[in-house]
């Protein structure tokens, strides 16, 4: 950056997102620079280890000074507790768990959360109240180690409550740690709008604003900032004047989302109801969902488990986290969708072949297809999962009756092998299925035989549809997913449920625009899943309405001639 | 190989201090001290002098019973030297 363009930035003005978690904060800038961990990179298993080793030696140290120190005054019980722990930074367990996931090309950091996430999975998954204390042990070793790592603290640590963070971008874990330390939000120059990063800002109920551009990089630390992640706009060096009209808008949001509100559908005027429920990606945001009052999730991510990682979370893991997630939202439904990764969203250890058009390629379910052992632990994990909740499954990337009977077939079989060996489980889930081809939508009628319920995808059934690739913006602002023809679609599909009695939900991004959601409604879409922190906003839009209006406004978007 | 199974009695189990004690008792013989959760399915067969983390992990609760093995030139002093710390409870 020349010195012209940082003196620009630095004046007064207007810099707009192409994403953004909704929050209205102000607070001076805090610039995270990514400095690499230097000796820890990708690749230099040895170094990396030689690190592990030093920064082992630093925790076990600073334990043995406390455990001495309580010994001095006579609480050994107490000092046994930090020996054991001093033990445990060391543990053969531990350190070969980290090396496994160095060698399989993971950094030091993210090698100790993946051995620590194992580990604490494996003791929880044994299903003993005391167990799940030395899991908090496991995971505590885990922080001391990574707080202990590059002679210092995290950088989110640095951070100071009520700064707003500008970034190149975030990592979902430093994306949580910033709400952890009191950040008011944060602004990235890359990501999207449905980036992890983005989802997780909304889940979390963090004010963002990302894909500024690189112009934001040039902002000095301490500028003062304004944030509407709303309205994707960071003010630089706001007037008094735009402050204190944001200041205004501020309060009005907060007076609509202040304490935790029970879990309840969303009523519209006439006392027509519509479930409301949060899409997830990780367990822990099952309890923000639940604070936001959503009736549960209707979309977990389960792919999310499976990123960023060398290996597939086992069985044992994946029951955990499931099982959270059911426990956290019970009675309410929690929607799990089976693993959706494909060409587009590829992992390491799923070697996908080259393919020329990726989102017509082998994802979703096709995936599963070619992987049934993989698709096999998530099902048994799943199965074991629901006697903590109500499950529902559901299988991504439908296009023909064959796909749902072999989805069937497989849960069936899953359930069939774990009764054989004794393991516990329920096998009466509901099966349901994701609507985002439009041959699912053309065949919805046949599909309804088959499935206990419909979830209407309708990013996938809009880019499908339209055949205009979403991450294109000049495309998707010329061919908007609420147009006559995806919302003829998503009529067509709710239809064909109703008519066959089954749930249809729709959880896509048209569900929290205010302005379609009421159209959905008004088209026989019964239940909406959106980011936790957009359910109030459309909860209060559909209160506006009478069901009869809404059909008008679908009928209107739709341009279908009136009855 | 000699080879003996205790019943843990303490009401947390093999909790973490209890655990430690096995496992720093271990690191004073060259032998294995092979633990196996007898009361939980399926169990692994763990050596004690390897990972204090995999003798947590064997889930001993209240009342399960641990089956020890040693292997090795001092199986039996081992082997006695463990006897002797379930018997007195941990120092408990």
């Amino acid at each position: 950056m020349n010195e012209l363009s940082s003196i620009a930035a630095a004046m007064p003005g207007v810099l707009h997102g192409s994403g953004g978690a909704p929050g209205i904060v102000s607070g001076p800038a805090f610039v995270h620079a990514p400095r690499a961990f230097a000796t820890a990179a990708t690749g230099d298993v040895a170094a990396a280890l030689g690190l592990l080793s030093r920064t082992q030696h630093d925790v076990a140290a600073r334990l043995q000074q406390r455990a001495a120190t309580l010994r001095e005054q006579a609480q050994a019980r107490e000092a046994a507790i930090f020996d054991a722990h001093g033990a445990l930074v060391h543990d053969a367990a531990l350190t070969g768990r980290v090396e496994r996931y160095l060698i399989g090309g993971v950094s030091l950091p993210l090698a100790i959360d993946a051995a620590v996430a194992e580990m604490t999975a494996l003791l929880e998954s044994l299903g003993d109240e005391h167990l799940r204390e030395r899991a908090a042990d496991v995971r505590a070793i885990g922080e001391m180690l990574r707080g202990a790592l590059n002679g210092g603290a995290r950088w989110v640590d640095a951070v100071p409550p009520g700064a707003i963070v500008i970034a190149h971008d975030l990592t979902p874990a430093d994306t949580f740690d910033l709400r952890a330390v009191g950040a008011a939000g944060f602004a990235t120059a890359y990501g999207g709008p449905n980036g992890h990063t983005a989802i997780l800002a909304r889940s979390l109920g963090l004010a963002a604003v990302v894909g500024v551009g690189a112009a934001l990089l040039t902002l000095a630390d301490d500028t003062p900032l304004l944030l509407d992640g709303a309205a994707r706009t960071l003010w630089v060096t706001p007037s008094a004047a735009t402050l204190e009209e944001a200041g205004r808008r501020q309060k009005l949001l907060r007076a609509r989302q202040d304490a935790p509100r029970d879990a309840a559908p969303g009523k519209m005027r006439d006392g027509h109801e519509v479930a409301l429920r949060a899409n997830i990606g990780r367990p822990e945001e099952a309890e923000a969902a639940r604070a936001a009052g959503a009736m549960g999730v209707g979309l977990f991510r389960s792919e999310f488990l499976f990123f960023d990682r060398p290996a597939p979370p086992g069985e044992e893991e994946q029951r955990a986290a499931y099982s959270a997630a059911l426990r956290a939202c019970a009675p309410h439904p929690v929607v799990i969708r089976t693993l959706d990764v494909g060409g587009d969203k590829p992992l390491p250890y799923l070697p996908t072949p080259a393919e020329p058009n990726p989102v017509l390629g082998t994802r979703g379910l096709r995936l599963c297809m070619r992987h049934p052992a993989l698709f096999r632990t998530q099902l048994r994990a799943l199965l074991r999962a629901a006697l903590d909740g109500e499950l529902w499954v559901m299988l991504p990337m439908v296009s023909s009756i064959e796909d749902v009977a072999w989805g069937r077939g497989e849960l069936q079989a899953a359930a069939a092998a774990l009764a054989e060996e004794g393991v516990p489980h329920r096998a009466d889930v509901r099966l349901g299925i994701t609507i985002e081809t439009p041959a699912a939508a053309a065949i919805a009628d046949l599909l309804a035989r088959e499935a206990h319920f419909f979830s209407i995808g309708s990013n996938d059934l809009a880019q499908y549809a339209l055949a205009a690739d979403r991450s294109d913006g000049l495309l998707a602002a010329s061919y908007p997913a609420a147009s006559p023809a995806v919302l003829r679609l998503i009529a067509q599909a709710a239809a064909a449920a109703r008519a066959a009695g089954i749930p249809v939900a729709l959880c896509g991004e048209l569900a929290c625009d205010p302005a379609v959601a009421p159209a959905l409604v008004g088209l026989g879409v019964g239940e909406l899943s959106m980011s936790a922190g957009l359910i109030e906003p459309i909860r209060a839009r559909l209160a506006e309405l009478t069901l009869e209006e809404a059909e008008a406004i679908g009928r209107s978007l739709a341009q279908l001639s009136d009855r | 190989m000699p080879e003996a199974i205790f019943t843990i009695s303490h009401p947390s189990g093999l909790h973490l201090r209890p655990a430690n004690m096995v496992y720093q008792l271990a690191q004073q013989f060259q032998s294995a001290v092979l633990l196996t959760n007898l009361d939980r399915q399926p169990s692994p067969e763990v050596d004690a002098r390897g990972s204090l983390f995999d003798i947590i992990s064997l889930g001993v609760s209240s009342g399960h019973r641990v089956r020890v093995r040693t292997e090795g030139a001092d199986a039996e002093a081992a082997l006695e030297a463990i006897r002797a710390l379930v018997e007195t409870n941990f120092g408990e």
